[in-house]
């Protein structure tokens, strides 16, 4: 709580001197952007020798970015969450419940010319299958790994040559966030603690992550590669979690975009009859996941995303092995197929089906996403 | 009954929002204006004021507060001619910064010219004088702000308006009788508040207009010929327009005569362009000019369907006007020795989606990122490794287009901005050759969200002698400070800068 208290003391003192400082033009200034969308999940769940339970969930999660500007490349970040804070009860057939609002991001952000960084409440750039594999359910799949809502900063610094390309290494430092923003609003809620254990959760910044991500080389200006280190704390043992070790996590992916070239002129591209595939590949080896001793994963993901004008088709397998200290290995999966369809340009409508493997169990999933973007 | 709590505050942000996204339709019954027009008189000089202000003003048929000139947003026409100059004050009294650009024309950048790097602060005044060569090229243009980081903003509301340098009729004679008509294209973002949206969200639902008019009608007769100039100067959005399955005849793009007979069925304007065309008045009756749906790629922006306007073509039936004059020759620049071949990359961001990049940078005004030697003619190839949409501008130049995804292109004249596409490279042959160009002024994509958000770069383009100097000096910002007060221009003088221009000082041609 102190931390979060100094952290956001010192965005507001360098936002205030950023103001003296800034412009005379629309600094400093105030902008909002949003994204509503309606969702609804349906899970039928087989657990062998017991009966076929079906779960449903229809619920809205509406974002807001609020940008409190203080100069061209430097504003306050305010990223806020309406959705469930929940899960459904297996078997319960729910709709609206659950609702709380979430503080995801509230950061000092800065982006300049050849550098970026935020400071405060921030999300890692580590891993990319949660945003770049297509599908409703596989950013929750790779989460262990695809960390956010944490307190720290992040430093980004982009180096381009002709024949090599763009490259951007980054780095960050943080901690899990126990301050009152780690509780969701507007429903009870509890509040994050040191003694909640968990990799990360160490009250100071002593964790750190580094990432590379190499970008349109010249031999193969459509290819981006990413590839990252990350190394968390133990958080505190106690009674719930008698035993704690370090998290360490090595993340690579490659993707590469193909056009179907004689579309990508201007009058096929305007009306919508472009095609391109888009192969996506990544893994992440987890060592000692969440601080938990000899709970060892590797994740692998592959998807190839295929955009043909309005409608944009996806299939994605991600393989979770783990490997626990002393207990034989697991296989975990997920594997969704999925199509977003471009109703207006705010407007996306998506449908995705698949079936995953998780804790022994076997579930159908399906889910319909309506989603609304816009700006005040 | 907590959870109908939620339910009812969740459906109701999703209905207002929805609410928002609403088409509005209203009826059009009005005939297409003519722009306010500011023009030239004996002396060869229009002198303009443009004021800048947050007025009430209808955008079609809905009222709005936005960022206007002269409080109407249909802004007046300026009207100037090869030779001719313009002084125009602008009159800043908005809360914001601002400044403008001359886009497309050949004019200095130097002193009180086109330079993007003097603003005009709030409650103030600023001067522009644009002497315009003799040789400079008729046609459509169109004036905006650059406000660096604000200028999606300020366009998207209504600082921008059409310029107009005559001569297309002096190039074919046979057009002198034919009606000339402009249609300066707009799009305008809806908003709950009444007021220009605080954030420019493109695709948002929004008003198309015309002249400021919603869906007009435009009137001509049954085989007559008008000579229609069509201006895009919304911030982002590309037009894809159709006259009800009319065929016209394309003058001009981007305010360079084409150098032969072309035809389209549709027109394709990105963000910038212009067209001048020969429409010929059809059979009696109504024809929609329509504006298709059009999609920037996977990761870029989409635009609904509209009805922009009808055209009505009714009455007695009139000769039809065809060219038979020579079309106006340019040097093919393939045929040319090339001095220097460059290479660029606007690229998205990885993660933020309001930060685009050239080259891996974001734009710096204090910093040269390019310098070119006056004389040299180069080939810069543009690729786009992103899933939407570029649109590449250079100020003070035209290009001409080579090649489109390596494989060679039709040459048909120059242009002043073109689309890179999605997942592909355009190539370009730029002629650093008009003396009128020294100085310094940027290139960047006219996507203005792309161009604010960081896709941008600064040229100085210096006399030979000059170059080694000035290529040490990118990082401190060139040899040409702020296009004004440098010491460069101290030492060497205008006189000296004039002196270094080769004969013909118009090298692109322009007589048939």
């Amino acid at each position: 709580m102190k931390r979060l208290h100094a952290i956001l003391f010192a965005s507001c003192t360098l936002g205030l001197a950023g103001t003296a400082g800034a412009d005379t033009g629309r600094y400093p200034g105030f902008g909002i952007e949003y994204g509503t969308a309606i969702q609804y999940d349906f899970n039928g769940l087989n657990v062998p020798g017991q009966p076929h339970t079906v779960t449903t969930n229809g619920y809205f999660d509406i974002t807001n970015v609020l940008h409190f500007r203080f100069n061209p490349d430097d504003e306050i970040f305010l990223g806020t969450e309406i959705s469930p804070v929940t899960d459904a009860r297996p078997g319960r057939r729910r709709w609206l419940g659950g609702t709380g609002l979430n503080v995801t991001d509230l950061n000092w952000y800065h982006q300049g010319e050849l550098d970026t960084w935020r400071l405060g409440k921030i999300a890692l750039p580590f891993g990319r299958a949660q945003s770049a594999a297509p599908g409703l359910y596989t950013s929750d799949f790779v989460s262990p790994y695809a960390l956010s809502g944490l307190v720290g900063a992040t430093y980004q610094r982009h180096f381009y040559t002709d024949a090599m390309g763009t490259f951007a290494p980054s780095v960050a430092v943080y901690a899990a966030d126990t301050s009152v923003l780690s509780r969701a609003f507007f429903r009870p809620s509890t509040q994050a603690h040191r003694s909640d254990g968990g990799a990360t959760n160490t009250g100071k910044p002593n964790n750190v992550t580094a990432v590379l991500d190499w970008r349109a080389p010249a031999a193969l200006p459509y290819l981006e590669v990413q590839l990252g280190y990350m190394a968390n704390h133990k958080g505190e043992t106690n009674d719930s979690f008698p035993a704690a070790s370090n998290e360490q996590a090595w993340v690579t992916s490659v993707r590469y975009l193909i056009p179907f070239e004689p579309t990508s002129l201007l009058s096929p591209t305007l009306s919508g009859r472009f095609v391109d595939l888009v192969p996506f590949i990544e893994y992440a080896r987890v060592n000692n996941e969440n601080g938990v001793p000899g709970y060892d994963t590797k994740y692998l993901t592959t998807s190839l995303t295929v955009d043909t004008g309005r409608f944009a088709w996806g299939l994605t397998h991600t393989n979770r092995h783990i490997s626990p200290a002393g207990s034989p290995g697991s296989n975990e999966y997920l594997t969704e197929a999925s199509v977003v369809y471009h109703l207006t340009g705010l407007i996306d409508v998506g449908l995705s089906g698949g079936r995953s493997r998780q804790a022994g169990d076997d579930s159908n999933l399906f889910g319909l996403q309506l989603v609304l973007n816009g700006a005040f | 009954m907590k959870s109908h709590r939620d339910w009812r505050w969740c459906l109701g942000i999703v209905l207002a929002a929805f609410a928002a996204a609403a088409p509005y339709a209203a009826p059009a019954t009005e005939d297409l204006r003519e722009p306010k027009e500011f023009t030239y008189g004996a002396d060869g000089v229009t002198t303009v004021t443009l004021t800048a202000a947050l007025s009430k003003v209808m955008i079609g048929n809905t009222p709005y507060e936005s960022l206007v000139f002269n409080g109407d947003y249909d802004a007046p026409v300026i009207r100037t001619k090869p030779g001719g100059t313009i002084r125009l004050t602008l009159d800043n009294q908005m809360d914001e910064l601002t400044n403008l650009h001359f886009h497309g024309m050949q004019v200095s950048p130097l002193d009180e010219g086109d330079s993007i790097f003097r603003l005009t602060d709030p409650h103030t005044k600023g001067q522009y004088v644009l002497r315009l060569p003799p040789e400079h090229s008729p046609g459509p243009y169109w004036y905006h702000s650059h406000f660096n980081k604000g200028a999606e903003r300020q366009v998207s509301g209504g600082i921008s308006g059409p310029i107009l340098v005559d001569g297309i009729k002096d190039q074919f004679p046979e057009l002198r009788d034919v009606r000339e008509r402009m249609l300066v294209l707009r799009n305008f973002q809806k908003t709950f508040t009444g007021r220009l949206a605080s954030e420019i969200v493109t695709g948002s639902p929004s008003i198309r207009t015309i002249n400021g008019q919603y869906q007009p009608d435009i009137h001509l007769r049954p085989g007559e010929t008008q000579l229609w100039h069509l201006f895009n100067v919304d911030a982002n959005q590309y037009f894809r327009i159709r006259m009800g399955g009319l065929r016209v005849q394309i003058i001009s793009q981007d305010a360079d005569t084409v150098v032969k007979e072309v035809f389209a069925d549709e027109l394709l304007l990105g963000p910038s362009a212009r067209v001048s065309i020969l429409v010929t008045g059809p059979a009696p009756g109504r024809y929609a000019l329509t504006l298709g749906r059009a999609n920037t790629g996977p990761a870029g922006d989409s635009y609904a369907r509209a009805l922009l306007g009808t055209l009505v073509s009714e009455g007695e039936t009139m000769p039809t006007v065809k060219i038979t004059s020579a079309y106006p020759q340019a040097r093919n620049l393939t045929r040319e020795p090339i001095a220097a071949r460059r290479r660029f990359v606007f690229q998205d961001s990885e993660d933020n989606p309001n930060a685009f990049f050239i080259n891996g940078r974001r734009f710096d005004p204090e910093r040269v990122d390019t310098t070119v030697k006056l004389g040299d003619i180069e080939e810069w190839t543009l690729f786009n490794p992103s899933q939407e949409l570029h649109q590449f501008h250079i100020h003070q130049l035209d290009f001409q287009v080579t090649k489109l995804n390596g494989k060679p292109v039709d040459f048909i004249g120059y242009r002043d901005n073109v689309f890179i596409p999605a997942l592909g490279s355009i190539t370009l042959r730029i002629p650093f050759i008009d003396p009128v160009i020294l100085g310094k002024f940027v290139y960047h994509c006219h996507i203005m969200e792309h161009e604010d958000g960081g896709m941008m770069q600064v040229i100085q383009v210096v006399r030979p002698a000059d170059y080694d100097q000035a290529v040490k000096l990118e990082p401190l910002g060139g040899i040409y400070g702020d296009n004004q007060t440098c010491a460069y221009l101290r030492n060497t003088g205008r006189t000296a800068i004039d002196a270094t221009a080769p004969a013909p000082a118009r090298p692109l041609g322009g007589s048939p």
